[in-house]
This record gives structure tokens, C-alpha cells and sequence, in this order.
């Protein structure tokens, strides 16, 4: 034994001996390589030198969008002719439309560059602006703690007129009336990259007007004590930051809470808050803080501004369930109090059902005094089945089934749609919160509601817990809803009116689904799916069976009615509707930005009881589709899948969101649940079946400062009476001429042609009138005029251009470029013979990469291809534009690879 | 003769490299055991990123299952016990876990490090369109260690975490403080 052990002592001393000799062998490799030679380096015969091998010169010019735009100070330290925007005083004065890149940080975060030590907390910008025009500021941070804020300030009133500060990466204000602002882009916290984007009036929308921070009362907060957050905790925060209870106590009710009068105490406060939980941070340098010095008639932006920033911080500490401004709150003379229902969980619900006008549809439907005999419409549910003794569900349940194969069981072919999951499956009861969400009991006091509570729910489950579904029986389950012969061998005694598939698959549309849902459609059946959940990091097509033809693909959008982070783009993307955000709580009611609807729990017996709770996906944006076409149906039985096909064509039941007319990322908008029951109305009324409408393409035209003509095409969406009578320019600097026209319908292709001698400089909003024998409507024009001689001053800061090897990744060049009249000129020499790529890129937060998410970006000829070099050459002309913060590209450069940058950049060395 | 000996001290030289390397082989690397690991598709404690955490007393433990029942069958010994969680961040689908590539961590001065790797759904499965976010939960004995690495074999990424509260009481103030 005795010699055991040492005879395992003596091998881990030889270990460690081993060790060292290994290590030194490996250092003298090191050092030996590549001749360098070091003094222990063994002498070698003289080296015969290598023939010169040939390089070339590659040159070529970068050119920029119109609207580019740089912050005159970012962290790039290598930014020429920097200039700070940090207050109103010295704001950076901008034109529109604009995509304009910058950076922001609050002292001390992020990168080290140029602003690091001193912060830019701050980035003013001064610029008329239009009514209807929408400010987009998106940004991309570092870290999950980055936050950044934007305010509107009336340059007129000197009043904020607009404010976007949650914790979304996303933000926007619609300009509600023409004049001077301000725009301030504020670092909350941390550092981050941003794109500020103000296109056309009308090019975008938001849900934020910027008329609605008016209403703040300044100084004061309403604030309620969480049942996590410690009354001694609270009154710590109230006694260091300097507010004051002015009304309530305990946690029952909300505090009414003022701030201090003074600007060194409210400045110190919001320091304080910012550090709150955070022992051992920095104080940050209140210099550039909301209390920086306002000139006079801006200190009522001054104070909102603090206010909301407060509210913000006190927020974030974790104390309260909700702090908000007090508001001014006009008084509305209404006719009859609004459709709410009384279930003790709504309001968890009430968001995503405001944000689709679902209780204004609610009110219509009641209205209508439909007869008590009125069929209700049945929405069939392809999914993981239903709880079906779930209160809010059970007297809902129409003839459901399981369609679950016995091979996808293992345990036999259960009949039931009941959810058979157990503890074991850790469920998430998936088809139980997708009916839930379309039809779950209204004013039954229960959990919460649907949005169609007159629907009748046909479950039909097709995933056996804990394992996919197949093809074939989703096939089955289509066939089944739509009265179809399937494997079961029974059809229900009423077909659906509407088939929701909150399910898909990357990949084209199978045959076994398109032929199968044209055989549903041409029962009369509407059939809404899932766009998909994968656009994160990049654009992600919509899924199977989402794209297929005559499938209604939903996207889903967040409780600010942006895109969200997860929802598919694509060209078959139909309509938008609330999927939730469950890392974002916004909505005031301390309930995260979740869709919430009926599921079930295990109790401590392991039983099965009813619940309630939060998911979101395009899942969740689905079921709220298919509860509208429900209402539809519920009002007009006779609408078919082509009437809603051309209701949502036309736009005339969605609120268009994003680019004018239909767009990749959001389809034809957010459905509008008022708007479609309205449009069954009118068609039961009407007798008929809606008709095509005359649409414009493109919806709106950009000349930029050089384009003098554009093409425009008036079209109709579907089959109808509808034809153009006359087009019109809101300016005689725009004039219209026919090019390829019916002479009796006028629909056809147009030349539009700008005429800059009389517009003013700057950027001008004409726009044209299309009168057709029905309406009227407006195609946008922006136009920019620039003073002659004026040379281009877009500018994207500095530029990094690279060529790498093709095929290795190994970079051969790397050089800095400045703009020069709105172009980035680039030559780079010693470039050997090779397959090339050139890589140019903006590194404004210096951080050691270029091309990072949310900074400028392009890659010559692509990622795929490559251009081979054996001569000088000169033409590599390419165009960049900013990459934005969702869609990212990587390319094999290994020396991107080996340090792994966050955000997916390329190191920056020239 | 001088040139001989020099080829007997290679030999011997590489003789002696290829003995240790053998006694490396019987010098197990000391490990550290887990006691219980929980899975869940939905995590409670809600972080979009991939992230690592430890928890080290109820009170943090609370706010990670946020409200949710706890996951293992007894509540964590906090006295002995430490709760590491490993979270992968949001995910598109309920396809995707965690798959722990060890049963124990290993120790290595006074850290710990696992390797894991993420199941992903094959192209083409038919999946719920509702996002999740795949975590596992780890039950280990409190010990003198105070970092685990947790390390994603397939990307390379590490995760890094240290205890938010010190193991053994001292005089410091943790409470939040300005």
C-alpha cells in the first residue's frame, strides 16, 4: 500500500515534470516558427530568396442612401470633424427623410472610445417635420441592461410632445402636427448602437402620437407598492431621491408621489435611482442627465422629460407593480359604457384585445340586436387538444377528436380531444390556450375571455404529449373540420366555419397540405395559421402550412404594436396580430407583455385543475385571426374565404403597419377587429360579396435629391367596378402622364415626374390623389432639393474596407476611409492574386469590430461570391446601408471567429 | 560517443514524456457531484439571453421560480446546497433543450465546469409556434468553489457564473445600498 502511494507521488511529480517539458517544447515550436528566430533558434543555411510575387491595386467607391445620415459624436475615435449634440443648444440639425446611425452611453459603459470616460448620454437633433411623419429609433446594446429612450420636443410650445421610453429595443413617435422639434435619443443605460429613421408622412406607423405626453402632469408619479417590494425599501427610495407621498400608504392602494422642486436634488435622485441595487457603481456624471440646464421656455419638457425617467427607474427597482405619470384625463361623453367583460383576469388580457378594436367590435356586434337564433360559428383547433372541463371552455366544445395516430401515441388512438398530458409531460397545454384565446366564456367570472365568445371550439388533437405531430394527421384533422371523409370515419354534424394551425415547419408548403386546404376552402372553411417563430437574427420565411395558398399566415406583434422579435417575414405573410413579449412588461398592469388564456396545473395531488397563464408566439397572434373571422362569420355566415381574401387585400379589415400597403414584415397590417365585423355588416346589408379596390404600386414614391421620374402602377386588387377618374398632384412641381393606360378603366402604369425649380430646399411631401368612380386616395411623393453647388453630405462616419481571401478568410488588406460628397472612396494595394471579397464597415462603438449589428454594412460582390484578382483593378463599386438590429450576417473571417464578438462584427485593425 | 548519449537522452527524454502522460491517466481530475438536475421548456426565471446563475438562498430562489411551484421534490437545503441554472434564452419552438454532457461537474481549483450541448429540432418537425426557453436547474453541494463554467461544446460559448450572495457571512453590508 505503502509503496502504491508513492509510487503515485513520484508519477504526478514525473506529471508535473512532463508538464514543463511539454510547455517548453511547445514555446520553442512557437518561437521557432515562421523564421523568426530567436537566439536558441539552430542556425540554418542562408535562405534563397523567394521570387516577388505580384500584387495589385483594387479601388473602388462606396456610395450611400439619400438619407444617410451620422451622430456628430460617436465613440468612434476615429470619427472626422466630430461635434457634439449633447444639448438642445448645440443639437445637430438634420433633414428628412433620414436613416441616421450613432451611438450613446452613459459614462463609463460600453466600449472604450471617444465618449466612454465622459458618457454621451445624450444625442439632440433639431428638424422640421411633417404631421404624420413617424420617428423609428431601434438600437442594439451590449448587454440585456443597455436601454435607450426618445422624446419629442416642440421647438414652437417648448413642451415634450412625445416620449418613447420602455425597454424596448424598438421605439417610435408620430409627429401629430407639422413644425420645428427636437429629437433627444437618451442613453437610459449602458451604451448601444442606434438607427433613427423619419421617412414620408404616412410611410410608417405608430401607436404613440405625439400629442399624448402633453397630458403629463409634471412632478408627479402614481405608484403602487408590489407585494415584493418592502415598505422600509420604499421609504429608503423616497427618503435618497427626494419624492414625496403626497396621497395614499401601504400596498392596497397606489401612492400619489411628487418630485422635488429643486434640479441638484431631482439630478441626484435619478443618480441614486440609478445605482439602486447596485452597490459599488459609479456614480454617473449628472452633467448630461435629464437635469441638464434647459433654457427657460423648455423647462416643461425639462420636467416631463424627469418625471418619465423617474417613473422608469423607480420601476425598475423591483418595488412596485406599476409607476406611471399622473395624467390629465379629458372628459368623453359617451353614449353606453364599453363591451368589458367581467372576468377577474382580464385585465392581464385587455392589451393584446384593445390593440385589435376587439371591444369596439364587441359593442358593434351588440348593436346589430342579432336574433337569439343566430348560428354560432365553430373554429376548429389542429393542436395538443383541450382541457375540456376548463370552466371557461367546456360549454364551448363542439364535436372535437383526436386524430393522433396510433403510431405517434404508442398508446392506442384515443377519440377524445382531451388533453391527456400528465405532470410527467410537463405540458404547456398549447391547445388549450390557442381556444382559449379564440373562444374561451365571457361574463362567466372566470380567468379571462376570448375574443370571439359566441364561437363554438372543434378541438382537434393531432400532438400526443411530448412528441410532434405528423403531416398525415394534420391532413386528417383539416379533412375532419372541414366535413371531409378522413381516417376516423366520422364527420362532425357541422363542418367549421374557420381552421386555426398555431403549428408549422420550416420549409416550402407540402402537397399533402395545399391539396388538402384547397378541398377545405372549397367547403367554404377559412383556414389561419402560425407565420412562424425563427426571424430572430435573421429574416426566416413564414412556415408550412402558413405559406400555403389560401392559408391566412399571422405575424405576431408586441404590446407596442411593433413586429416582434420572433415573428417570420416573408411574401406570403398575410396579417399581424398580438403574439406577446414575454421579456417586456409595458402595459402598466405589472402582468409581463404575454398573451394570456386558459391552461391547466397540477395541484399538490398531482391533479389536474383549470388555470390561466402567459405564452406568446405566432401561436398566440393566430387564435386572435381566427376569433375575428369567427365574429365575421358570426355576423355574415355567407362570407367565403375569398370575400375575407379580398376584405384584407383591399386593407379594409387591417390597420397597415410598417411601409405603406403591403409589406414582407408586416403583410397588410394589424387585423382590426372593429373594421371587420363593420365589413360583414355591411355585406349582409349589402347583399354582396366585397370587391377589389383600386390600389397604387408602389403606395408611396421617393425621388431623393437626384430621381426625376418614377413609375406607378394603379391596380385592382381583385375584381371590380372600380375605375380611376382622374389623378391629380398636390404640387405643379409633380406632374402625371399615362403610359400604359386602358383608356376606359385609366388602370394601367403612370410616369410621375418631379420638376425641383420651384420647391423650396430642403425636403418636400407632395403627394398625388387617385379619384376613382368610389373615393379618393393619396400616393405619397418626398423630394429633396439641394442648394446648387451643394455638394452630398450624407456621411456614415468612418469607413473600414477590407479585402479578404475568398476561400480562407485570411484578410490581404484593410484600410479607413472618410466620405467626400456623399461617396466613400477606396484603394487598397499589395493585394496577391486570389479570389477576393471586400468587406465595408461602420465601427461607431469602437469596440474592435466593424459591421456590427446596427452598424453600416456590405459585403462586395456577397457572401457567396467572389471576384478574381490578377490585375489591378478599379470599378468595385458597391452601396452600404445600416444592417439594422435584427437582421445580422457572419461572415468565415477567422479572426472574427477567434475573439467572438457579441454582436457578430469583424475586428477592426487597420 | 558524445553523439550517442545525445540520442540516449532523446530516447530517454521521450521515454520519461510518454511514462507521465500514463500517470496523468491514474490521476482521475477531481470532479464534483450534481444531485438532482430539472428541466423545463418554459423556464421561470425569464432571461431572453443565454445566461447562468447561481442561487444561493430562498429569497433568490423565489424570484427565479416566480411563483411557479418549486421544480425539485424537497426545497434546496440552502445551508448545504447550491441551485445552479443554465438557461439557453428564448427559443422559437418547444424543440429545443439542454442535454448535459456529464453527470458531475469538474473542479478545477476553485471552479466549477460542465459541458452541455443544445438538442435542436430536425429540419422539417411540425411543432406549437410558441416560444420557450429551454433551462436546466442544478442541485450541487456547497462547497469552497466559487465560479462554475458552463460551456456549449457545440459553439464553443462559455457561460460563466459567480454567486450573486457571498457563500459565508461576513461583515460586508449586502443589502442595496445607493
Amino acid at each position: 500500500m505503502s509503496y502504491i502511494a508513492t509510487s503515485i507521488r513520484s508519477l504526478r511529480r514525473h506529471a508535473r515534470l512532463a508538464c514543463l517539458l511539454t510547455g517548453l517544447v511547445f514555446l520553442l515550436s512557437a518561437c521557432g516558427g515562421g523564421g523568426g528566430g530567436g537566439s536558441n533558434t539552430p542556425s540554418s543555411p542562408a535562405a534563397t530568396p523567394a521570387p516577388a510575387t505580384a500584387t495589385y491595386t483594387l479601388s473602388g467607391t462606396i456610395t450611400l442612401p439619400d438619407t444617410a445620415a451620422v451622430d456628430g459624436d460617436t465613440n468612434d475615435e476615429g470619427q472626422n470633424g466630430r461635434s457634439s449634440n449633447n444639448s438642445l443648444g448645440t443639437s445637430q440639425s438634420i433633414s428628412t427623410p433620414v436613416q441616421l446611425v450613432g451611438t450613446v452611453n452613459v459614462a463609463n459603459s460600453g466600449p472604450v472610445g471617444a465618449t466612454y470616460a465622459a458618457g454621451d448620454v445624450n444625442d439632440y437633433f433639431k428638424t422640421p417635420l411633417t404631421q404624420g411623419q413617424v420617428i423609428e429609433m431601434s438600437f442594439v446594446g451590449g448587454s440585456a441592461t443597455n436601454d435607450v429612450d426618445l422624446y419629442l420636443i416642440d421647438d414652437g410650445s417648448g413642451s415634450l410632445v412625445g416620449s418613447s421610453t420602455s425597454s424596448a429595443t424598438s421605439k417610435c413617435i408620430q409627429v401629430g402636427r407639422t413644425g420645428t422639434y427636437y429629437i433627444r435619443v437618451q442613453a437610459s443605460a449602458g451604451s448601444a448602437l442606434y438607427t433613427l429613421r423619419i421617412g414620408a408622412p404616412g410611410e410608417a406607423t405608430c401607436a404613440i402620437t405625439s400629442t399624448s405626453t402633453e397630458a403629463i402632469i409634471a412632478d408627479e408619479l402614481v405608484a403602487k407598492l408590489s407585494a415584493r417590494g418592502s415598505v422600509a425599501a420604499q421609504t429608503e427610495v423616497m427618503q435618497t431621491t427626494g419624492l414625496q407621498t403626497i396621497e395614499g400608504g401601504g400596498r392596497e392602494r397606489a401612492h400619489l408621489l411628487r418630485l422635488s422642486s429643486d434640479d441638484s436634488q431631482r439630478a441626484k435622485g435619478l443618480a441614486r435611482l440609478e445605482r439602486w441595487g447596485k452597490p459599488g457603481a459609479k456614480a454617473r456624471d449628472t452633467s448630461q442627465s435629464a437635469t441638464q440646464a434647459f433654457p427657460g421656455r423648455f423647462r416643461r419638457a425639462q420636467r416631463a422629460m424627469e418625471t418619465l425617467e423617474y417613473a422608469k427607474r423607480l420601476m425598475a427597482t423591483g418595488l412596485y407593480d406599476y409607476v406611471e405619470p399622473n395624467f390629465q384625463v379629458q372628459l368623453l361623453s359617451t353614449t353606453s359604457a364599453p363591451y368589458t367583460p367581467t372576468e377577474p383576469l382580464y385585465i392581464a388580457q385587455r392589451w393584446s384585445y384593445q390593440q385589435i378594436n376587439q371591444p369596439s367590435a364587441m359593442d358593434r356586434i351588440l348593436s346589430l340586436s342579432l336574433p337569439g337564433s343566430t348560428q354560432r360559428p365553430i373554429v376548429a383547433v389542429i393542436d395538443s387538444g383541450i382541457i375540456d372541463d376548463h370552466p371557461d371552455l367546456q360549454t364551448q366544445i363542439y364535436n372535437g377528436r383526436s386524430l393522433v395516430s396510433v403510431n405517434m401515441t404508442g398508446d392506442g388512438d384515443s377519440s377524445s380531444p382531451n388533453d391527456p398530458s400528465t405532470s410527467s409531460d410537463t405540458p404547456d397545454w398549447h391547445g388549450t390556450h390557442v381556444a382559449g384565446t379564440i373562444a374561451a366564456l365571457d361574463n362567466n367570472g372566470k380567468f379571462g375571455a376570448g375574443v370571439a365568445p359566441q364561437a363554438l371550439l372543434m378541438p382537434l388533437r393531432v400532438f400526443a404529449p411530448g412528441r410532434n405531430a405528423s403531416s398525415f394527421d394534420i391532413v386528417q384533422a383539416i379533412r375532419y373540420a372541414a366535413g371531409l371523409s378522413n381516417r376516423s370515419g366520422t364527420v362532425p354534424p357541422r363542418k367549421a366555419d374557420v381552421i386555426n394551425m398555431s403549428i408549422g415547419a420550416a420549409g416550402a408548403c407540402a402537397a399533402q397540405f395545399s391539396t388538402e386546404i384547397a378541398n377545405a376552402r372549397a367547403q367554404n372553411v377559412v383556414i389561419v395559421a402560425a407565420a412562424g417563430n425563427h426571424e430572430r437574427g435573421s429574416a426566416a420565411d413564414v412556415s408550412s402550412p402558413a405559406n400555403c395558398a389560401g392559408v391566412i399566415a399571422v405575424g405576431a406583434l408586441d404590446a407596442r404594436q411593433q413586429q416582434t422579435y420572433y415573428s417570420n417575414s416573408g411574401v406570403t405573410l398575410r396579417v399581424m396580430a398580438p403574439g406577446g413579449d414575454a421579456y417586456q412588461s409595458t402595459t402598466g398592469t405589472g402582468y409581463v407583455d404575454a398573451i394570456y388564456s386558459t391552461i391547466g396545473s397540477f395541484n399538490a395531488s398531482i391533479t389536474r385543475v383549470p388555470s390561466f397563464g402567459p405564452l406568446s408566439g405566432t401561436s398566440m397572434a393566430s387564435p386572435h385571426v381566427a376569433g375575428v373571422i369567427a365574429l365575421m362569420r358570426y355576423v355574415d355566415a355567407n362570407l367565403t374565404p375569398a370575400d375575407i381574401d379580398t376584405l384584407i387585400a383591399n386593407g379594409q379589415i387591417t390597420d397597415d403597419l410598417g411601409a405603406t400597403g403591403r409589406d414582407d414584415a408586416t403583410g397588410y397590417g394589424l387585423i382590426n377587429a372593429r373594421k371587420a365585423v363593420d365589413q360583414a355588416a355591411a355585406l349582409v346589408s349589402g347583399g354582396g360579396s366585397p370587391s377589389g379596390i383600386v390600389v397604387a404600386s408602389p403606395a408611396s414614391i421617393s425621388f431623393g435629391s437626384l430621381a426625376s421620374s418614377a413609375t406607378l402602377e394603379l391596380k385592382l386588387t381583385a375584381a371590380s367596378s372600380e375605375v380611376v377618374t382622374s389623378i391629380t398632384s398636390s404640387s405643379p412641381a409633380v406632374s402625371v402622364a399615362a403610359s400604359s393606360v386602358n383608356a376606359t378603366t385609366k388602370l394601367g402604369t403612370y410616369t410621375v415626374t418631379a420638376d425641383r425649380t420651384t420647391l423650396p430646399l430642403g425636403s418636400s411631401y407632395p403627394y398625388l390623389t387617385v379619384t376613382t368612380n368610389q373615393r379618393s386616395f393619396k400616393v405619397q411623393l418626398t423630394i429633396i432639393k439641394v442648394a446648387p453647388g451643394t455638394s452630398p453630405t450624407t456621411n456614415y462616419g468612418r469607413m473600414i474596407v477590407a479585402i479578404s481571401n475568398a476561400n480562407t478568410g485570411v484578410r490581404l488588406g484593410i484600410t479607413n476611409v472618410y466620405a467626400a460628397n456623399g461617396k466613400y472612396a477606396w484603394s487598397i494595394s499589395g493585394i496577391p492574386a486570389s479570389d477576393i471579397r471586400v468587406i465595408a464597415g461602420t465601427n461607431l462603438n469602437y469596440n474592435g469590430y466593424f459591421c456590427d449589428l446596427g452598424e453600416v454594412c456590405a459585403i462586395y460582390p456577397d457572401a457567396a461570391f467572389s471576384i478574381k484578382v490578377n490585375a489591378d483593378t478599379s470599378g468595385l463599386d458597391f452601396a452600404v446601408a445600416p444592417t439594422g438590429i435584427t437582421a445580422s450576417f457572419s461572415l468565415p473571417d477567422p479572426d472574427a471567429v477567434a475573439t467572438a464578438p457579441k454582436t457578430g462584427g469583424l475586428p477592426d485593425t487597420p | 560517443m558524445m553523439r550517442n548519449a545525445g540520442r540516449l537522452a532523446v530516447v530517454l527524454g521521450l521515454a520519461l514524456l510518454a511514462t507521465v502522460a500514463n500517470a496523468n491517466a491514474f490521476a482521475p481530475a477531481p470532479t464534483w457531484p450534481i444531485l438532482k438536475t430539472v428541466s423545463q421548456v418554459r423556464c421561470s426565471w425569464l432571461t431572453r439571453e443565454p445566461a447562468a446563475r447561481i442561487f444561493a438562498n430562498e429569497s433568490e430562489w423565489q424570484g427565479a421560480l416566480a411563483g411557479q411551484s418549486n421544480p425539485f421534490a424537497a426545497p434546496p437545503d440552502w445551508k448545504r446546497q447550491r441551485v445552479i441554472a443554465l438557461t439557453l434564452g428564448a427559443r422559437p419552438t418547444p424543440g429545443y433543450s439542454i442535454e448535459l454532457d456529464s453527470d458531475a461537474f469538474a473542479l478545477k481549483k476553485d471552479t466549477l465546469s460542465l459541458d452541455f450541448h443544445e438538442r435542436v429540432p430536425a429540419p422539417g418537425e411540425m411543432l406549437q409556434q410558441v416560444m420557450t426557453q429551454p433551462c436546466v436547474f442544478i442541485l450541487v453541494e456547497q462547497g469552497n468553489w466559487r465560479e462554475v463554467v458552463l460551456r456549449n461544446t457545440q459553439s464553443g460559448a462559455e457561460l460563466r457564473a459567480t454567486p450573486a450572495t457571498p457563500f459565508v457571512k461576513t461583515n460586508h453590508r449586502t443589502s442595496r445600498r445607493f
